[in-house]
Order: C-alpha cells, then sequence, then structure tokens
C-alpha cells in the first residue's frame, strides 16, 4: 500500500471516523486546548447573548467568574440580574460586534471624546446608547447616566487588567454606527430608545478584513494593559434575528458566522494563547439535525448549552480527567448480556 | 430475491423484522417465531421438521429454548443469517430486571423495575424518601450519565458475533434519537435499521433498501416506555421526562411510579429478589450516602 501523508493522522482527522458514526451528543471538534483553566483563574465574559450561557455555566461550575461590575451590596439578587449585574462581567450588554468591542476598550482608556458617547429618551427616562437595555428602568436624569458610565468604564477597565481569561463570543459582523462619531451602536435607534434618521446613522456589514483587523486589535489592545490573558474565542450559533442587507436572512446568517469563524481562526493563528472553542460547530453540524436548536430555529436549548460547556470543561478545566467509561464498561456489558438472555415473562403471556 | 420461505427466530424484536421481510418480499413467505413458542421437546420436534421447507433461517443468538441451534443447525440446504437483536441501556440506565429464586423474572407494574426504586424497597424505605433519592448528584455518583460509550461498544460486539455490518446498521441509529423505547424495545425506526442491515445481508437490491419501511411499521415494542431521566436526557442532547407508560397507563412522577411499584410488590419478601445490580457496592454506597444526607438513619 503507498504511503502518503494522510495515513500517520490520527481519527481527528477522518469525517468517517470522527464524524459520520459519531452521536451528536458525544461529537467533540476541539482537538488541542493551548491552554488550561484553573479553578483560581478569574474568567471574564464578553459577546453576543450566546455568551450568557457560557456565564451561567461558569456561576454553576465554581470556576472563579470574574464580575467587575457588581452594583450595590444591598441590592437583591433578583433585583441584581433584573438590573444585568452578572449577565457579563461587567454591564457591558451585549457586545455583537467586534468593532463594538474595539471602541469598547478604546473608550475605557479615554481614546474617544465622552461628548461622542450618546444619550437616548425612553419613555421619559434617559438610557445610555451603547448599553441601553442594561437599566430596564432607565436613568431619571443624565448626571445619574454619567455618573453610572463612569463607574462601568471604570469596571471595564479593571475586567481588561485583572482577568486571567477572557472568553469572548462574537455575534454579528451587522451593525448601526453614527455617522459623525464612528461609534458602533448595540441596537438599532429607536429600538430601545432613541429616534432613528437615517442621515444621523448608517447601516454597515463588517468585511472579513475589517473583522479580522479588529479582533487581533482588540486582543492587542487588551494585552497592552494584560500581557498574560488568555483568550477563548467562540462564535455565537444563534442565527440572524433579522438582517438589514438585501440578502435573505438565511444568506446574511451564513456571511456573518462565517466571516466571524474565519477571523477566529486567524487570531488563533496569528496570537499566542489564543484559543476556539467550537460551539458554533457543535450546535450547528449536520449530526444535530437542529435537535440543539428551540422551535423557533434560533434559540439555543439547554442541551445544546451543555453540550458545549461539556466540551468545554473537557478540554480547558484543570483537574477534569477524561470521563472515565471503562470502570463501567465491565458491568454495563455484564448486564446487557444479562438483559439479553431474558425472555419477557409479559411476551410469554400473550403468545 | 430467490429464496421464497424465511423464518426468523429471536425475541420479540423479530415481529417487526419479519414486517419488513413481507414489505419488501411480498412474494416470499416469512414466519417468526418466538423463543418462548417451543416449551417442550415435543413442540420442538414438530417445529424442527416444519422448518425443513424453509430457505432462510434468519436467528438471534439468545434463542434461549428448547429449539436450539442444535436443532436448526442440522436443517439442510438453508442460509443461515445470525442477527443480534438491539439492547441499549444508555438511554435508560435506571431500568433492570429482577429474578426469584426459580428464575422467573420478578413482576410488578411490567418486568422493569427502577434500580433506586427496587434498592430503596429491599431497605424498608418509604416511598417519599425512595423518591428523594432520585436526584442529579445521585445519578452522577451512578454514572448514569456514562452508558453510552459502553452501550455502544457492547451493542457493536452484538454485531460483530452476528452477520451483520454493525456500522451500516450504526450509521441509521445514531440520527435517530432516542431510538428505545426501554433497554430491549427499540422503537420501529430503530427496527428498521436492524432490517435495512439484514435485508443487505440478504441480498436485497439498491431499490429495495431504499424503500420507508420505518413509515409502515406497526409499533410491537410499545407496551412500556420508560422515561428518560431529565438527568439523562441533558446528556445525551434530548428533552427528559418522568413518565412511564404501562400499556394504556401512564405514570407521571417518580412519586407516583414508586407507589405503585411498592404496591404491585405487595408481600414478596424482599430477600428473594435478586437483582445484578444491587450486588454491586457501588449502588449501596452511593444510596446511604444519600440517605445520610437526608438525615434518615438505620440504613447500613
Amino acid at each position: 500500500m503507498a504511503e502518503h501523508p494522510y495515513r500517520a493522522l490520527d481519527a481527528t482527522h477522518f469525517w468517517s471516523r470522527s464524524v459520520a458514526p459519531i452521536a451528536f451528543h458525544e461529537m467533540d471538534p476541539m482537538v488541542t486546548a493551548p491552554f488550561s483553566v484553573s479553578a483560581t483563574d478569574r474568567v471574564a465574559t464578553i459577546g453576543s447573548c450566546f455568551a450568557q450561557h457560557l456565564s451561567r455555566f461558569l456561576v454553576r461550575s465554581g470556576l472563579h467568574y470574574f464580575v467587575t461590575e457588581e452594583g450595590a451590596s444591598d441590592l437583591s439578587s433578583e433585583e441584581r440580574e433584573r438590573r444585568n449585574y452578572g449577565t457579563f462581567s461587567a454591564r457591558f450588554g451585549n457586545v455583537y460586534t467586534v468593532r463594538q468591542a474595539r471602541q469598547l476598550f478604546e473608550r475605557a482608556y479615554g481614546q474617544w471624546d465622552a461628548s461622542v458617547e450618546e444619550i437616548w429618551s425612553r419613555e421619559g427616562v434617559l438610557v445610555d446608547a451603547l448599553r441601553p437595555m442594561v437599566e430596564p428602568g432607565g436613568f431619571p436624569d443624565e448626571e445619574a447616566l454619567l455618573l453610572d458610565r463612569e463607574h462601568h468604564l471604570g469596571a471595564v477597565r479593571r475586567l481588561f487588567e485583572e482577568s486571567d481569561v477572557l472568553v469572548f463570543t462574537l455575534g454579528l459582523t451587522e451593525g448601526w454606527r453614527n455617522r459623525e462619531s464612528g461609534l458602533v451602536l448595540p441596537v438599532v435607534p429607536g429600538a430601545s430608545g432613541g429616534d432613528f434618521s437615517h442621515e444621523r446613522y448608517e447601516f454597515v456589514n463588517f468585511r472579513v478584513h475589517e473583522v479580522i483587523e479588529d479582533l487581533i486589535a482588540f486582543i492587542e489592545l487588551v494585552r497592552s494593559v494584560n500581557p498574560d490573558l488568555r483568550f477563548i474565542l467562540t462564535v455565537s450559533p444563534v442565527p440572524l434575528i433579522a438582517t438589514y442587507s438585501d440578502e435573505h436572512v438565511l444568506s446574511a446568517t451564513t456571511y456573518s458566522k462565517s466571516v466571524l469563524r474565519v477571523a477566529a481562526s486567524e487570531a488563533v493563528a496569528h496570537l499566542p494563547m489564543v484559543a476556539y472553542l467550537p460551539s458554533y460547530e457543535l450546535i450547528t453540524n449536520a449530526a444535530t439535525a437542529g435537535r440543539y436548536y428551540a422551535d423557533d430555529l434560533r434559540s439555543v436549548t439547554d442541551e445544546g448549552v451543555a453540550h458545549a460547556m461539556r466540551v468545554f470543561a473537557q478540554h480547558f478545566l484543570e483537574g477534569v480527567a477524561d470521563v472515565s467509561v471503562a470502570e463501567f464498561s465491565e458491568g454495563v456489558r455484564r448486564e446487557i448480556a444479562h438483559v439479553a438472555a431474558i425472555i419477557c415473562d409479559e411476551e410469554v403471556l400473550e403468545s | 430475491m430467490t429464496q421464497r420461505k424465511i423464518f426468523l427466530l429471536g425475541n420479540c424484536q423479530v415481529r417487526t423484522l419479519a414486517d419488513v421481510l413481507r414489505m419488501v418480499f411480498p412474494e416470499a413467505e416469512v414466519i417468526e417465531i418466538f423463543t418462548w413458542d417451543f416449551a417442550d421437546e415435543e413442540n420442538t420436534a414438530g417445529a424442527t421438521q416444519y422448518l425443513r421447507s424453509f430457505d432462510v433461517q434468519i436467528r438471534m443468538p439468545e434463542s434461549h429454548c428448547t429449539l436450539t441451534t442444535r436443532h436448526i443447525d442440522s436443517l439442510p440446504h438453508q442460509r443461515k443469517i445470525d442477527i443480534p437483536s438491539i439492547t441499549f441501556p444508555a438511554y435508560h440506565p435506571d431500568l433492570v430486571y429482577a429474578q426469584l429464586p426459580d428464575g422467573t423474572n420478578f413482576r410488578s407494574l411490567t418486568d422493569y423495575h427502577s434500580a433506586i426504586g427496587l434498592w430503596g424497597w429491599r431497605n424498608g424505605l418509604d416511598v417519599a424518601t425512595t423518591a428523594a433519592l432520585f436526584c442529579d448528584d445521585v445519578f452522577v455518583a451512578l454514572g448514569y450519565d456514562r452508558y453510552w460509550s459502553s452501550s455502544v461498544s457492547a451493542l457493536k460486539e452484538a454485531f460483530d458475533a452476528s452477520d451483520l455490518n454493525f456500522s451500516h446498521a450504526w450509521s441509521q441509529l445514531v440520527r435517530l434519537g432516542p431510538f428505545m423505547h426501554t433497554v430491549n424495545h427499540p422503537r420501529p425506526a430503530a427496527l428498521a435499521a436492524l432490517a435495512k442491515t439484514m435485508l443487505s445481508a440478504l441480498g436485497a437490491s439498491p431499490a429495495e433498501l431504499d424503500l420507508p419501511v420505518e413509515r409502515y411499521l406497526h409499533d410491537h415494542c410499545e407496551s412500556e416506555v420508560w422515561p428518560i431521566y431529565p438527568f439523562v436526557a441533558r446528556r445525551l442532547g434530548t428533552m427528559g421526562s418522568w413518565q412511564w407508560r404501562v400499556h394504556d397507563r401512564i405514570i407521571g412522577s417518580v412519586e407516583e411510579w414508586i407507589a405503585a411499584s411498592f404496591a404491585s410488590y405487595g408481600d414478596q419478601d424482599p430477600e428473594d429478589v435478586h437483582c445484578w445490580r444491587l450486588m454491586d457496592p457501588l449502588f449501596g454506597e452511593v444510596l446511604s450516602g444519600r440517605l445520610r444526607e437526608l438525615g434518615v438513619r438505620g440504613i447500613a
């Protein structure tokens, strides 16, 4: 038999061995994690709404979920949750685009004139345009909003400087941008406050080279204040809820996720201590046949999230040994042999 | 397809397999015979004579009856195909059988028991305390989330010991989602997968193999449906439940199941009930530990 380079590769390189015969809930496309995460590491999260699942997992798993903006100590847990303290590591809300993340760093470190950061009105109160959903009741006046923003950006700085691991979930390429300032908004003006106008805002769908540049710049910026920070990148498997591009929302989703997936690989290829967690592949691969999506084919089910977190734990967490089936195999085998030999009494009765 | 007369010997699963053969080979005479049909030598002798006229015999290995391979191996001019039965406990790791001293199954509502429930009954626990043992910590400690690989390996061994190709069947089974009603009662689609692999061994044509037989099958194994506990379901990427089906009766909670089981156990002496699973020291350690956490005393 002729030799060729593929002969020396292990099973993970071959679809017929690592995908086709594997039950969807057993799929594990992560080959090697470049670093591990210990129980004492401060792990922070940022990104799109899928990252919230990760935050909840970190809390439940006993890891050190690093939250730098916790709110007043006398807040009840319900109030804390309602006001999005702990939803992410700081109250930046959903950071859907990589450009938003880059601008978040730049704003936190004074690289933007604070006066360009918009304040919107919503049903008689004020909201911060760059995180309009974090305070459901809004702010009573501008002074309160600016004070909270200042506190927030301080928490963001602490997050970037003191975290050991930052999990960044890339969500979208589409967004809306203030034409004058260039700040990218998390949500279209008018949907959660503010007033929309085409003169003031423009739709943007970032191209692949822009997202790559933004992602690498973001990582390097954060490392300029925290050189040892490890990054875990994921791509959200949640499809676009709507597109403002001229494409069908399904094609627009494919474009968006493809660009983000490429950008993640570029960052992994060019920067040290950057890992990719394939949660996108786990949820969307053909073997799942959509089972990890709810009826709307958009929301990821708890089972899907649990699978992604299982892979995360298996590959990144220290002290999580390979889940050994060896200890069970003999007992299960003996029991199967026993069950297989049993004649159903009921069948006999009915025969 | 040249064979005209085919018989299948095995457990309750052969009923569906025979239905598939009748559908795909309508010109053939197909009969299924069950292990329990041959309780004595007289029946066996008559059956052996009758089966001499068949062209193909398809048999499962668990043919524990007087019609042994010694009898049917002696039949001349027959093509013999050994097939496995599908036993797959990964979805239902808590389901066990138990036996009485005479070797018969210990029956309650059905032949099936909850291992945890049976342990509670043998140790004299009441319904509420036994039901309190059904929790994620106990399931983790008992390894209920770790049955998959062993179940797949065991199924592969069963196929490898037969004349059927495991990969062919598994590539279909693995896409079905939960394909078992209980540990040894597959859903029709799973039996269709087994049947198609069997058809392949029988030399069926590509067109015959492509027939969507699963759409036409009766579910002969549906009399009992064991729930996939939510803890196990999460691990297997599917929805879980706490509903048992026993014939036409739906039992909708652990408490209800335990209560109904205990009631049906009646005055049976627990010492006379044997269960392989409960012999594992791990079982007693885990459940006794859980009882201590619950503040229940008096259990070793």
